[in-house]
């Protein structure tokens, strides 16, 4: 069934080696920046510690535990275009969650509703 | 009734180039990509907005927990290829010896959320606390419930792949867990590390 | 359960045993098919009686409906939730996408199944259990759940207010159930078509109508994990209160209503596509031409599929959304009409010169087309955020909207029921039947929907249970349309009883079907009628395109896909 073999394995303890050495990089480094005083560069060295270390595993255990490097490009596609629909969902959704100003609606206790005159209410 | 099934010619063709089980595990894979993504980019959305209010709320997230499962999930990771690599060379024994411990190891980060769920919710932090505490345990639960799954399957794989039946299917089942620990590698900083923002 | 009990054509007699396990535990795809098929149907009774017992409400206030007795306002609610969901995807889901797919994938490749058989019937039997779930989230006490198929929060999260908290929750349940049954579904239509293709089966060569049930199973798969991630967030908060979608405690009402949308707006394109793909297999074989442009179909049908997911908050503009946001959709909703619009010209295309033969098949692809357009027309209107904030929650709506599905999920249907069935059971239905069917349900229908249109101009508002309240709406005329729509409603269904008698008599005693009744090319119609398990005795080569009708290279004007060019 399987008939593309893979030709040769990569050395996977050295992979998994330096798999742990990124995870103590992205635990240790967010905890050193909080002791930043500015607070660009104290953001800026968390996201980059947590998340950027993070996608880089991410992409080394997809890349060569997932064998995505030697797999047909139609997959790698597959999985950008479900990424960019992620993404894209997030940009249309994002001003909403993320700018709520103008949605602070108060009433307007002077404001005069319009009279509604109800009809006798129907027969039950 | 299952032993006496006959796959169909179907299942055995390969037009796109790659055989079928992983064919339909890359699918299964892209469909979990998007659920799991749709509760993050909810998770980022929120968490965006409610900046100081839930920074507060993620320090009391336990990070050695988390790291401890990281590392967990990441050797479970390493056995499941080594697995696969065994699988290759027609190695059933080894690949299924390497799958129970790739089990064994899912056991192990199961406890551990366990334990932390446990003291989260005993020191006041249950779902209900905050909504920062229900984005955690519906992602965590999510991604708990994935682990289990992944952990019942692979018991199947490995104990056909012991026999040296169906050995194809120990790749299809790593790639699947290893997708669960990626989605891990990315709960791991929302929730845990990028606590102090 | 070995080959032969659900070999049909096997000479061991069956038993009512092992009818049982084929009914039950069939792989074979056309069995599931049928499964879903006939599924879809019951529920679309359920959803056509509903739509009866809230039309006469609206028709007759206050009186006895025949047949279910008083109508309360949650009885009311829960009635036209209920038909929406039904319908959509219980009705046209399961129908279009699921039976036609599995019918016709396997088939149109030339493959003996689905690639995963077991995960197949696996899809069925939640898609069935789901059913269930939705029929009795009807019964429990609180009445079933009245909130709108959209089923918006705090509405749907929150018992307090909408009084139905076992409904709410088994209804959200059963949606989320349908949804893994056709994720499972999806993932076996696309493997298929991608990897048990038929030798010489190139891309290229695929009908039409593959391609587009596989564009609509890949949308449903994209579009459909954040509403299920959104769906978990409802139900806890529906049943532990968790605040995800509450704005007290720091939640979000409008993230629910994009997430859904997000499913929503591409899910009207998961319908769409299907039909549109049977009207397009069924208009070559009945214009005897070959389809005109059919690179240019496939094209147009992805570029539908990826500007599909760009117009989703086109459902918000009065929701409170961002206003600068409002303008991007509007522009992308109004781009979408383009590919649509391509698509029905090459139809037409495909009709202009050919000998054209008016079977019933293709009156239902001719009345597709024509009813569809009216749909799609008025759906300008509702995209523009100017107008829209005028029509929006109006009958217009309604009618715009019935405009689009009903020509999707019943007349799409019925198109692939009278075309496929001498394929599927091996006889004919009856034509005269047929054409008396097509021509009450055709014109009943627009006498439903066209009073609509002018109700929803007149500012009828939508989800109003008696109008009696509302002076401004109670007037003779408004209540004259309401009537005439209501008339048409029970002729519509009344029209469905000679269909009804019709496929079941055709079952049994129907005309026999030879193995190409139609005179077609694509390769379901060399197998035999029906097909056997496994479909053919050696499974076909492909030669050709799908679509060579009026070939100069042979005696008859038509060249089917299997047969060896002679060099």
């Amino acid at each position: 069934m399987n008939n593309d073999k893979h030709l040769s394995h990569p050395d996977y303890k050295k992979i998994y080696v330096r798999l742990l050495i990124l995870l103590a990089i992205s635990i240790w480094g967010p905890i050193f920046a909080l002791q930043l005083d500015n607070r660009f560069l104290l953001v800026s060295a968390v996201l980059l510690t947590a998340f950027g270390i993070g996608a880089i595993k991410a992409g080394m255990v997809a890349a060569w535990f997932m064998h995505l490097d030697i797999e047909l490009r139609m997959i790698k596609r597959l999985l950008v275009i479900c990424i960019f629909f992620l993404i894209l969902l997030f940009a249309g959704v994002a001003p909403d969650v993320l700018l709520p100003e103008g949605q602070n609606r108060e009433m307007d206790p002077d404001y005069e509703y319009p009279k509604i005159d109800n009809p006798s209410t129907p027969e039950q | 009734m299952s032993d006496t099934f006959q796959p169909p010619i179907a299942t055995s063709r390969t037009t796109a180039g790659l055989p079928t089980s992983r064919l339909g595990t890359w699918w299964v894979v892209a469909s979990e990509i998007v659920i799991f993504g749709g509760l993050i980019v909810a998770f980022i959305m929120y968490r965006m907005r409610h900046g100081e209010v839930w920074a507060e709320q993620a320090e009391h997230t336990k990070l050695y927990a988390g790291a401890l499962n990281t590392f967990v999930l990441l050797t479970s990771s390493y056995f499941a290829v080594c697995a696969h690599k065994a699988a290759e060379a027609g190695d059933g024994k080894k690949a299924a010896k390497l799958l129970v411990r790739t089990i064994l190891l899912g056991g192990v980060f199961l406890c551990v959320k366990a334990y932390e769920y446990t003291s989260e919710i005993l020191a006041g932090y249950g779902p209900l606390a905050d909504l920062f505490w229900s984005f955690y345990y519906t992602a965590t639960g999510l991604h708990g419930f994935h682990v289990l799954v992944g952990m019942i399957i692979l018991g199947f794989v490995a104990k056909d792949a012991a026999k040296g039946k169906n050995l194809h299917r120990v790749e299809c089942i790593g790639i699947y867990w290893h997708f669960v620990d990626i989605v891990w590698i990315f709960l791991f900083p929302l929730f845990y590390i990028a606590s102090g923002l | 359960m070995t080959e032969a009990t659900i070999d049909p054509t096997s000479p061991k007699a069956p038993t009512i045993g092992s009818r049982i396990r084929i009914c039950l535990f069939s792989t074979d795809h056309k069995v599931i098919a049928f499964q879903y098929l006939i599924t879809g149907l019951l529920m679309a009774i359920i959803g056509g009686y509903m739509a009866y017992v809230f039309r006469m409400q609206l028709a007759f206030p206050g009186e006895d409906v025949p047949g279910f007795g008083w109508v309360s306002p949650g009885h009311y609610n829960a009635l036209v939730t209920n038909h929406g969901t039904i319908m959509i995807f219980w009705v046209a889901m399961p129908v279009l996408v699921a039976a036609a797919g599995n019918f016709l994938i396997p088939l149109m490749i030339g493959c003996d199944d689905m690639v995963f058989p077991r995960l197949n019937r696996l899809s069925f039997q939640i898609f069935f259990l789901s059913a269930l779930v939705l029929i009795a989230s009807l019964h429990v006490s609180g009445g079933g759940f009245g909130g709108a198929w959209t089923a918006y929060p705090p509405l749907s999260s929150d018992p307090d207010f909408n009084l139905t908290p076992l409904g709410a929750s088994l209804w959200l349940i059963a949606v989320a159930l349908e949804f893994v049954a056709f994720l499972i579904g999806g993932i076996n239509f696309v493997t298929t078509t991608m990897n048990a293709r038929a030798p010489g089966m190139s891309l290229m060569r695929i009908p039409i109508v593959v391609w587009m049930i596989v564009i609509a199973s890949i949308l449903f798969m994209v579009s459909v994990g954040p509403l299920i991630a959104g769906a978990v967030m409802l139900l806890s908060d529906q049943l532990a209160g968790t605040a995800f979608y509450d704005p007290h405690n720091g939640g979000d009402p409008l993230l629910w209503q994009h997430l859904f949308w997000f499913f929503g707006h591409p899910e009207v394109y998961v319908v769409l596509l299907p039909a549109m793909g049977i009207v397009a297999d069924i208009i070559p074989v009945f214009a005897r031409k070959k389809f005109f442009g059919y690179k240019a179909a496939l094209y147009v049908t992805i570029a539908t599929g990826v500007l599909s997911f760009f117009v989703w908050a086109h459902h918000q503009f009065v929701a409170g959304i961002d206003p600068r946001m409002a303008h991007l959709f509007t522009a992308t909703t109004l781009l979408i009409s383009i590919p649509i619009a391509e698509l029905c010209f090459l139809y037409i295309a495909t009709l202009f010169g050919g000998s054209i033969e008016f079977r019933t098949p293709m009156l239902w692809a001719i009345a597709f087309l024509v009813e569809f357009l009216l749909g799609g027309v008025t759906g300008i209107y509702l995209g523009a955020s100017a107008t829209d904030i005028n029509f929006h929650d109006t009958y217009f709506v309604v009618a715009h909207f019935h405009y689009t599905f009903f020509p999707i999920a019943i007349i799409g249907l019925f198109a692939g029921i009278y075309h496929w069935f001498p394929k599927a059971v091996g006889r004919h239905l009856n034509e005269t039947w047929g054409k008396i069917h097509f021509w009450g349900t055709i014109v009943s229908f627009n006498f439903v929907f066209i009073p609509m249109f002018f109700l929803g101009l007149g500012g009828q508002h939508r989800r109003i249970f008696d109008y009696r309240h509302f002076p401004d709406l109670a007037g003779e005329g408004f209540q004259d349309m309401r009537v005439i729509a209501t008339i048409a409603t029970c002729v519509l269904i009344a029209f469905q009883i000679p269909f009804v008698i019709n496929f079941f008599h055709s079952i049994w005693k129907g005309k026999k079907a030879e193995q190409n009744p139609w005179k077609a090319t694509t390769l379901e119609w060399s197998a035999a009628s029906p097909p056997p398990h496994g479909n053919w005795k050696t499974l076909p080569t492909v030669y050709r395109g799908p679509y060579e009708y009026g070939s100069p290279d042979s005696e008859e004007d038509y060249l089917p896909q299997h047969i060896e060019p002679n060099t």
